[in-house]
């Protein structure tokens, strides 16, 4: 009995789905067999996950996103291995994509556009630090996009505004998980209607938003109460906010106490008992 | 040399000397696969006895070999448990499911995996939303399917034939750990497959594939 005598479709493809890219083109170079095997598992790939990956051989950048028609998930996050084409024709083909990564890439503003037309059940969109998104990009998703999105990150997306972000979360009513940190642009009146547009959030990260104040904290505190995890590290509130939201247990990143508050805690505690 | 039942090993046994000593010393020598003393005392009883606690049900192998088996352990292969609802076979029948497909020696082991495995929870739906891992099979599992290569790809086609999900994705990892890390040269030896690539199109893929080779 031989390794290739396995059924193709049942059983190699299942063998092919446990190994890495770079398994994969150890695999196809084995024979004939092996290398059309490997290009009939891209066609019935789900999971593609390319993070961090600086290079990859020409031959795969050009395979893949001709041969790959069943992702659901789509990961190149600090990649710079595919072009805007190539991402546009991997997200034209994919029409069952639910998980799109392109945080830290650098990318024309255009390439989404097919996101819009052929990927109706995305949940998840995770463009973190992708500077290149502007405000027309936003508004298309938001008009355009079905609200099946459950996830969203476009912390550091300096090219986004306030008024594209409260469209976007107006039209995402299923938003669990919202992630906006280092956005000079967001303000308190964004947190309002977040609280307001979003009825299901339990995630919220506004780290280093630095307009961000204690009446916005207040008023998001006022109107959300699913949110279980707040990040608001290097923003500009106190404990007079964020002790509301602290009495419901939801988890913040800021500690209750400053640190060199902390610091002097600790060394009252060490200090021996003195008999009275 | 191992007992096909119990995965015992019992060759240090046979040379202990003795009554039992010699008996399996006799198996040894003459067979290449045996089942020992302690298996077949128990296969023996289960045949024998008339109490059954839980029904059974017979499986017959490609070879006309019978396994009566916990009919609950059976239900662990779909294939077997939608014969038993397709054909409405009662627990206590006479009657035997043929297995053209299996032989004995792989039907043994999937019993024998079944049966360690007949406590464990369904296994849960592939999760197309994550990377799948080999470094989670058990020490069981891997002792388990420490075996030829002939016999690990008999037992995939077996568990892909028996729709057995459990043994099914623990063959195809071991298989896939079997290719993991090595290069092109490395795997055609591991699996004694022939190159037919041509000199032009291997230094075609080659050309393709220049960074896999920079390992």
């Amino acid at each position: 009995m031989h390794l290739l005598d396995l059924p193709g479709d049942d059983v190699i493809l299942k063998i092919i789905d446990y190994l890495s890219p770079q398994d994969w083109l150890n695999f196809r170079c084995v024979s004939k067999q092996t290398y059309f095997l490997v290009h009939e598992y891209f066609k019935y790939m789900k999971y593609l996950d390319l993070s961090h990956h600086k290079v990859l051989p020409q031959a795969l950048c050009q395979v893949l996103p001709q041969l790959c028609h069943s992702l659901k998930v789509f990961k190149i996050s600090n990649s710079k291995i595919f072009n805007d084409e190539c991402i546009k024709t991997i997200i034209q083909n994919n029409h069952n994509l639910n998980h799109l990564d392109l945080s830290n890439s650098n990318l024309k503003n255009g390439t989404l556009q097919p996101l819009v037309v052929n990927c109706k059940k995305l949940e998840k969109i995770l463009l973190k630090n992708c500077v290149w998104l502007t405000v027309g990009a936003i508004e298309i998703l938001a008009f355009h996009f079905p609200d099946t999105i459950k996830v969203a990150d476009f912390s550091g997306c300096t090219g986004i505004s306030e008024a594209s972000i409260i469209l976007f979360v107006k039209r995402q009513p299923k938003l669990t998980s919202l992630s906006l940190s280092d956005l000079s642009c967001l303000q308190d009146e964004t947190l309002v209607k977040i609280s307001q547009f979003c009825p299901q959030l339990m995630y919220l990260d506004i780290s280093r938003c630095c307009r961000i104040t204690d009446s916005g904290i207040k008023k998001f505190a006022e109107y959300c109460h699913t949110v279980r995890t707040l990040k608001v590290d290097g923003c500009e509130v106190s404990e007079r906010s964020l002790s509301w939201l602290r009495s419901r247990g939801v988890w913040i990143d800021k500690p209750q106490y400053p640190s060199y508050l902390l610091h002097r805690l600790n060394q009252i505690q060490t200090w021996p008992r003195t008999q009275l | 040399m191992r007992c096909e039942s119990c995965s015992d090993v019992f060759h240090h046994r046979a040379k202990q000397g003795g009554e039992e000593g010699s008996f399996l010393l006799n198996i040894f020598q003459t067979s290449t696969s045996a089942i020992c003393s302690r298996a077949t005392f128990i296969e023996n009883f289960q045949r024998t006895n008339t109490i059954h606690t839980m029904p059974n049900i017979k499986l017959q192998s490609s070879d006309g070999e019978t396994f009566e088996v916990d009919v609950e352990i059976a239900k662990c292969s779909v294939t077997i448990k939608t014969m038993l609802e397709d054909l409405g076979m009662d627990e206590d029948d006479e009657e035997v499911v043929p297995l053209p497909n299996v032989n004995s020696a792989i039907l043994r082991k999937v019993i024998q995996w079944a049966t360690y495995h007949k406590d464990d929870p369904p296994p849960p739906e592939d999760d197309d939303n994550k990377e799948k891992r080999t470094d989670d099979i058990s020490s069981w599992d891997a002792d388990f399917l420490k075996v030829d290569q002939g016999t690990l790809f008999e037992l995939i086609l077996a568990a892909n034939y028996l729709d057995i999900k459990g043994l099914l994705d623990v063959t195809c990892k071991t298989v896939a750990n079997m290719i993991k890390g090595k290069t092109p040269e490395e795997i055609r030896k591991t699996f004694n497959i022939k190159n037919d690539f041509t000199p032009s199109e291997e230094e075609q893929v080659r050309k393709e594939n220049e960074w896999c080779e920079e390992k």
